[in-house]
Order: structure tokens, then C-alpha cells, then sequence
């Protein structure tokens, strides 16, 4: 048969057989609603606490190296930063104490860094101009120590030197750590002790660590302290793995019991209307059209069930924020081709029966 | 035009293993043009028979074959294919889908062996005018009588141009009148070349038919 004959004919059996499709529909809604409620908010659960767990928080690596050594420097933060998995690099040196160059030694004092690297990926400018070498930004906190009110200024360190400011910033989350100083932007010549690596994702967080090391090459191991998240990053990898298998079961659970609800409506169906499809065979509709005739037709009534259900599930995402749009439509995609593949078992049963049996006994 | 010759040779068939053999050898040609009864008493096969050539029954030896080509032991596609082109079904009951129009009921043999929509309504229309059926065409199989049924279902049985036109009892529901106006239709598509076979144990439709084969 034609493909647009065979979905035109198995639409139009699906609205004669008017009790067998409004089953279907109602197995299929009931299916799927409940997917979406058990599945889709366990997936949506999982979806939540895999973004909590991979924070930029648990994707940071904080690598300090010993007084005097020099194997973190701007020739190993730029092939830090050429690294694929590398979403934010930046090295600093050691904070020293700075304070309003207005105000002069014994007023408040914040931590001074000089910094080298992504600092607009680390940091957000929220006034001002990004600094050049020799200039610096002031943390709100910074500026609210020194009182910059209009976060332009110098400040000064303890050995006299001026450093004019010329924004201010707020780090962004992974380096929140920053977010009471100020950020001197280096000539090259500073002496830069620490560099953070924002790893791009949770997975990445274990090959980025061994990439480092093998970058900075400490001469020796204890000349190096690193800071990382690796056994968090793995413990969130394994925990987010069997949230999502759990998930996975759980759906296969549900649309389990949906197929075998729909496999046994059509089943019923085609052994209550086999003079029907008895009649087809006689005609000429072979086996194989027969089984896609049936198997359409009960997708095609499963499609407004799924509709309402997804309906259902999408004002309830909405409502709770919880269950993703995406997951919901995917769910009622997936109740749908649930309900084809339960309609074929039956549908191949009845192409196999005997139609000269059907049509002179049923 | 001619038509392609229906034969069967060394015919037999049983349903099951320990189930009664039947036809014992039946050799036939069926003449195309003609109107061939098959008689005989109840449970020796009539209808069987006319499923045996319509390749919806596999004999257990010999062969029904079309145009000198053996065809009862085709893969069931083949036979499915040869069903919906070159032969034409008609039953006691008529069969017609009660949800659909006489229309479309008209137009469902033609679906199956891959025709398009269009052209099917226009020939089915056609058959429905020529049998005088063509105000029943948006009616529902309910809203006729037994005799338009069963010649809705002869329009149907024509739709794809069939070689052959095997039907079970077709006057077995209907009054005389009613009979006498699908025989005459059945003669009619005969004397167009076809090959008609009817299975029946009525002597009025045997005296009607051309030729007889008894069992």
C-alpha cells in the first residue's frame, strides 16, 4: 500500500473502531502521565542536582606552587589556556596588602593580586574599563573598604607603589575567592604563585588535573600544592550515572506496563474485529501492510492521549518549574512509539491467522 | 482482449493432517468468458475450492496456476499481490465495511494493490453508475438492501479489472428477484472475458452459470 493510503486508511479505522482507540488513548494518556510524573520528575531530579554537583565549584582546580619556583608562569598559563577542556585559566601571585593611595598607610587595607590570563571569563566588569598592564579593578567589597565611590582611584602598596584603578569587578562563581581585592593586571614580570583552572565540565575535571600537572611539570611533586575536586567530581559523576539509570528504569517500568496494556486492547481488538481484517486479506492486503495498518492505527490513537498527557505534564512543569518541557515532549514521543510497537505482536498474529478460517467462523 | 486461463492440476487438499482429502486429483481449466457453477453437496469442498483458486488456501499437492504459471505456492506476498490485482472477491455476506461509504467500500479492493486515490473514486464511480448503484455512493452499507449489497460488493470484485471473479453463494441471502439481477451482472462480466466461478448449491444459479463442475 501507498504510505499516504496505509495513514489514511489507519486513521479512518481508528475512528471507526470508536471503543478500541478511546482505550488507547486512555492507556496512552495514562501511560505517559505517569511517565512524566515518576520518570520525568526523577530525570528532572537528577537534572538538578547533576547542575549542583557540577558547579563551578566542583569544576575548579587551584594549583600553588612552592616560594621561588618558577614553572608557573605566562608561558605555562598560555598552554594552560590552549588546553580544549580549559574554560577559564588565571594565575596570580601572592596577595600582598594595598590601601587607598588618597587615604595613605593605616587606612583599610584589601588583598592586592596581579593577575595574568582569562580574567573575563573569571571576572564580571560591572563599571568601568578592563584594566591594562599596571592598572587594576576593585571588588565591590575592595571598594567599599578603600571608599571608591566611583571605583576609580589608586591604590597603594606597602613598599609605595601606585597602581591607578580603573573598574571594578564581581568574579564570577568559580572564583568567588576573589571577591574581597583587588586585580592588578601584570606586566609579565610578576612572580605568579597560583593558577585556578575552571574545568569546561565534570567529566573534564579528572583529564584537566593530569594535563595541568603535565603542563606546569613541578621538578618535584611536593613543590606543587593542588587543590582539586576530582574524588567530588567522580562521586558526582557516579551518583549522576545512577540517578540516570534509576530514571531509565523507571520509564522502562512504566511504558512496560503501558505496552502490555496496549498489546492487550489490540489483541482483544483484532480478535473481536478479525472478519474485518479477514476480509482485507481476502482482498489483496498483505501481511506485512496488515501488521503496519493496525500498528498505525493504534499510534495514531495514542496521539491524542500522549497530547493530553504531555498537556497535562507541561502544566505541571510549568506550575512546579520541575519536569523540562523537552522531557515531557520526549516522554509523550516515546508513549507514542510505545504504543505502535504494542500494537505489532498482535497485529502480526492476526496477518498469520487463516482468513478463510476467520471469515467462515467468526 | 484475453484473459489469462485459471487451471488447476492434480488438485488436493486437506485442512489438517488427519482432516479429509478432498478434490483427489481434481484436474480443470476454467474458460475464460464463461460462468462456471461449482456444486455439489454440503462439505465437499465448494467454497474450499474457490479459496484454493483465489490463493488464499495451499493445496497439499498439485497446483492452481494462472496463464500457465503455478501460482498456489507463490510466497503469501505474491499471492496477496495476485489477489488484489488480478482477482475479484465476492462473499455470501458482501462484507462491506459498515463504517465506511458505499464508496469507499467500493474503492478498498483497489487500495491494496497499490492504486491511487483519485482514480479509484473515478472508477469506482464508474461501476457504481453501471450497476445502477451511483445515488448509493455516499450511503452506508446499513442503508441498502441485501441485493445493492451484494452488487456493491461485485463492484468492488471489478474494481482492479480482474482476471478472475470467484463468489461464494452470492445469491444465498437474496430473493429471487434480487438473485436474478447479480447472476445477470455475473454473466455480464463474464461475456467481458472474465473467467466467473460461483460456488453455490442453488439449482436456479446452476441453470443460470455456463458450465458445471460438481464435486
Amino acid at each position: 500500500m501507498r504510505p499516504a493510503i496505509l495513514l489514511r486508511e489507519a486513521a479512518a479505522s481508528a475512528l471507526a473502531a470508536r471503543i478500541p482507540s478511546a482505550l488507547v488513548v486512555l492507556v496512552s494518556a495514562a501511560m505517559c502521565l505517569v511517565a512524566i510524573l515518576t520518570a520525568g520528575q526523577a530525570e528532572a531530579s537528577r537534572r538538578a542536582i547533576h547542575e549542583q554537583l557540577s558547579g563551578p565549584d566542583a569544576r575548579l582546580l587551584s594549583m600553588t606552587a612552592e616560594v621561588g619556583a618558577e614553572f608557573i608562569n605566562p608561558a605555562t598559563v598560555g598552554v594552560l589556556q590552549g588546553l580544549d577542556d580549559a574554560e577559564a585559566v588565571l594565575a596570580r601571585t601572592p596577595a600582598t596588602d594595598v590601601v587607598n593611595a588618597a587615604l595613605g598607610s593605616g587606612s583599610d587595607a584589601a588583598p592586592l593580586w596581579d593577575v595574568t590570563g582569562d580574567l573575563p571569563q573569571a571576572v564580571t566588569l560591572i563599571g568601568g574599563r578592563w584594566p591594562a598592564p599596571g592598572e587594576a579593578l576593585v571588588s565591590e567589597r575592595a571598594q567599599e573598604v578603600f571608599g571608591l565611590e566611583t571605583g576609580v582611584g589608586a591604590v597603594e602598596t606597602v613598599d609605595g607603589r601606585q597602581i591607578p584603578v580603573v573598574g571594578i569587578y564581581a568574579p564570577t562563581d568559580a572564583f568567588a575567592h576573589l571577591d574581597s581585592g583587588v586585580l592588578g593586571a601584570t606586566d609579565g614580570s610578576a612572580r605568579l604563585s597560583t593558577v585556578d583552572v575552571l574545568a569546561s565540565s565534570l567529566a573534564a575535571v579528572a583529564p584537566m588535573h593530569s594535563a595541568a600537572l603535565a603542563v606546569l611539570a613541578p621538578p618535584d611533586p611536593t613543590m606543587i600544592t593542588v587543590s582539586s575536586p576530582l574524588t567530588a567530581a567522580r562521586t558526582a559523576l557516579e551518583l549522576d550515572a545512577q540517578l540516570a539509570a534509576s530514571a531509565r528504569q523507571l520509564l522502562a517500568i512504566v511504558l512496560g506496563a503501558g505496552l502490555f496494556l496496549v498489546a492487550t486492547v489490540v489483541l482483544a481488538d483484532v480478535m473481536i474485529r478479525s472478519r474485518d481484517l479477514g476480509r482485507r486479506r481476502t482482498l489483496g492486503i498483505g501481511r506485512l501492510d496488515l501488521v503496519l495498518l493496525v500498528s498505525v492505527r493504534t499510534a495514531l490513537a495514542a496521539v491524542p492521549g500522549a497530547a493530553l498527557a504531555a498537556a497535562a505534564g507541561l502544566s505541571l512543569g510549568m506550575a512546579d518549574a520541575m519536569v523540562p518541557p523537552r522531557v515531557v515532549v520526549a516522554i509523550a514521543v516515546l508513549g507514542i512509539a510505545t504504543a505502535f510497537a504494542a500494537a505489532v505482536p498482535p497485529a502480526a498474529f492476526a496477518a498469520r491467522r487463516d482468513p478463510v478460517r476467520v471469515m467462515r467462523t467468526a | 482482449m484475453t484473459r489469462p486461463v485459471l487451471a488447476v492440476a492434480d488438485l488436493r487438499f486437506r485442512y489438517s493432517r488427519r482432516g479429509e482429502e478432498m478434490y483427489h486429483g481434481l484436474d480443470h481449466s476454467f474458460v475464460p468468458g464463461t460462468v462456471t457453477a461449482l456444486t455439489g453437496p454440503s462439505g465437499r469442498g465448494k467454497s474450499t475450492l474457490l479459496y484454493v483458486l483465489g490463493l488464499l488456501l495451499t493445496p497439499m499437492s498439485g497446483a492452481v496456476s494462472l496463464a500457465g504459471r503455478a501460482v498456489s505456492s507463490a510466497p503469501d506476498a505474491e499471492r496477496s499481490a495476485l489477489r488484489a490485482r488480478r482477482f475479484g472477491f465476492v462473499f455470501q455476506d458482501a462484507e462491506l465495511d459498515p463504517t465506511r461509504t458505499i464508496l469507499d467500500a467500493v474503492c478498498e479492493a483497489g487500495l491494496y494493490g497499490g492504486g491511487r486515490p483519485g482514480e479509484l473514486r473515478s472508477a469506482a464511480t464508474t461501476l457504481l453508475t453501471r450497476f445502477g448503484l451511483d445515488h448509493r455512493a455516499a450511503h452506508r452499507p446499513g442503508q441498502i438492501s441485501g441485493g445493492q449489497a451484494q452488487r456493491v460488493a461485485l463492484c468492488r470484485a471489478l474494481l482492479n479489472d480482474p482476471d478472475v471473479v470467484l463468489a461464494d453463494e452470492p445469491t444465498g441471502n437474496l430473493d429471487r428477484d434480487n438473485a436474478n439481477l447479480v447472476l445477470g451482472a455475473l454473466a455480464d462480466v463474464a461475456a467481458e472475458g472474465r473467467t466467473v466461478i460461483v460456488a453455490t448449491h442453488d439449482e436456479h444459479v446452476v441453470d443460470r452459470c455456463d458450465e458445471m463442475l460438481a464435486l
